[in-house]
């Protein structure tokens, strides 16, 4: 659907950003910034509601990760992610989420 | 958005109306207001003063518009209806329509589907407010899949006898018409929301739609109306062929259940229509008492055939077919001699005098108990404006039906006397004839 079209890179770049982004190290095992959300309430539901390839896809990463992890190693250079390819996937599924469990909240207040 | 919704007045033109108005009495038939606005929406309302208003919206979007990969999206239109729409979320209408003790519920046939809001009458802005969202649909695919059950339980609800009228509609008239309204199997899981949303484009037109009300008065209901927002849609599907034979399904167990149909009358033909509704009434349409027998035609036929067969006649008018028969249900050893002696009596046409006149007064009947409950006049009110995009009062309903001779009723069994058979069965199916050898 159109309105679920995923953000690719940050919101805005800068070299700052781009250092941080490095020195996190996540993207050394290929891994985007969404795979490594905090699984809470609201993330889990997000997950749930991905369409079947992006599961997938963020399933595959997570487990190559792990992989690696365990084997004390990380990907060829030309593999890590980079900066301005980091696709924010999970973003518009888990802002609506949000969208919603602020509504049962506010709804829940006032009634 | 959830929140402030109930709170707030779309519509503020709406006229209060207190308790202290002496509502309709029971039974009493109230004038129908009958618009149409200048996208070609029929707007209609029965102006009755009641404490309960209904809404309705009738969109011409029943399972004939379906191709044979869209099977089943009229049935999931019907479950969607509380579902999330594209400006507000299914939780948003839920708890504002039960906030203020109203209800939204769905229905729909071969033609239509409908989503009916009510309301007290002094709450009924908030449930125009989310009846309005209906016409976008999300259709977000979790959603769907979270509903998959409740779809599967619908489909294991669905009784012996509606599945044999669904299998004569697919022999009668194979594609369109012949589409049933319930979800085929393979389709669970199948339908994507993007082909949803595409068959929602097509068939959510304002020239093949309706906004109907009972207990609401016509201008608030018309400016309703002109403030929805139809997709483009289509035009009319394409027209229906009869074609007859045979559509069977063999199940375990002992039970059969066989529907017979021939060629009915059209709605576009009201006199024709109304002739077979007569017919329908005349031969059978069930038991005037509890577990009696049913009089007439078919009564005898199956009294004559012996056994332990239930007849009822079956009679479908849609905009431009129809299909007129019976469904039979009965142990499978019984049930070929039912079918030979039903058919028999489906092809002499023999409508006496008699039979006429009971047709005719428990079709009245019929007509005027629909036409005083708000909830039947609704839909009624709803099918006939969606369908002919007039309404008719019952009183020139009624003086309708009074106007048909008994030539006419005569002409309308002669006519499916004549036509080529559709049989649909289900069950057991160790004796039942084939179209072919009851021809």
């Amino acid at each position: 659907m159109s309105s679920y079209i995923a953000r690719k890179g940050p919101a805005v770049f800068s070299n700052l950003g781009r250092w941080a982004y490095n020195m996190s190290g996540f993207n050394q095992y290929g891994l985007h910034r969404d795979d490594c959300l905090y699984e809470n309430e609201d993330v889990k539901e997000a997950v749930r509601r991905l369409p079947r390839k992006l599961y997938d896809e963020r399933n595959y990463r997570i487990m190559r990760a792990l992989h690696l992890s365990m084997t004390k190693t990380i990907l060829p250079k030309e593999q890590w992610t980079k900066y301005e390819d980091d696709v924010k996937y999970l973003e518009p599924y888990l802002n609506e989420v949000v969208k919603e469990r602020e509504e049962r909240e506010d709804w829940n207040k006032n009634h | 958005m959830a929140c402030n919704a109930s709170k707030t007045s779309l519509l503020r033109s709406i006229a209060k109306r207190g308790y202290s108005t002496c509502p309709r009495p029971a039974g009493d038939v109230s004038g129908i207001n009958v618009k149409v606005l200048e996208n070609k929406l029929v707007v209609a309302s029965a102006e009755a003063t009641v404490p309960v208003t209904r809404v309705s919206l009738v969109l011409g979007a029943g399972s004939r518009n379906e191709a044979y990969d869209t099977q089943g999206a009229s049935h999931l239109l019907r479950l969607a209806g509380g579902l999330s729409t594209q400006n507000s979320s299914a939780f948003a209408i839920a708890r504002n329509i039960q906030q203020v003790g109203g209800t939204l519920s769905t229905w729909g046939d071969r033609e239509v589907v409908g989503y009916t809001v009510t309301t007290t009458a002094d709450n009924a802005e908030t449930g125009l407010r989310y009846l309005q969202d209906l016409l976008q649909p999300a259709f977000k695919p979790w959603e769907l899949t979270d509903n998959a059950k409740t779809l599967l339980n619908q489909l294991e609800a669905v009784s012996k006898e509606q599945r044999a009228v669904e299998l004569v509609h697919k022999a009668a008239f194979r594609k369109g018409l012949g589409n049933s309204i319930y979800a085929p199997r393979f389709q669970l899981g199948k339908l994507s929301s993007e082909s949803l949303l595409h068959y929602v484009c097509e068939t959510f037109a304002a020239g093949r739609a309706a906004v109907v009300g009972v207990g609401i008065d016509i201008n608030t209901l018309s400016g309703f109306a002109q403030t929805l927002q139809f997709p483009t849609g289509s035009d009319k599907p394409s027209s229906p062929n009869w074609y007859g034979g045979d559509a069977r399904k063999d199940t375990a167990g002992h039970q059969t259940v066989v529907a017979v149909a021939g060629q009915g009358g059209a709605v576009s033909n009201h006199k024709e229509a109304l002739a077979f509704a007569i017919l329908e009434q005349a031969v059978g349409a069930g038991a005037a008492t509890k577990r009696g027998n049913s009089a007439g035609l078919f009564g005898d036929a199956v009294a004559c055939a012996g056994g332990s067969a239930a007849v009822k006649a079956i009679n479908a008018s849609y905009s431009d077919a129809g299909l007129f028969g019976f469904v039979v249900s009965s142990d499978s050893k019984d049930v070929g001699k039912a079918v030979e002696f039903l058919v028999r009596a489906l092809k002499s046409g023999a409508v006496s005098d008699k039979d006429v006149a009971r047709g005719k007064a428990l079709l009245k009947a019929r007509v005027i108990s629909q036409y005083s409950s708000d909830s039947g006049l609704i839909k009624e009110v709803g099918r006939q404006a969606a369908l002919t995009r007039n309404v008719l009062e019952a009183d020139a309903l009624l003086a309708a039906i009074d106007g048909i001779s008994q030539s006419e009723v005569q002409a309308a069994a002669k006519k499916v006397g004549s036509s080529k058979l559709a049989v649909g069965a289900i069950g057991n199916l160790a004796n039942v004839p084939y179209a072919s050898d009851l021809a």
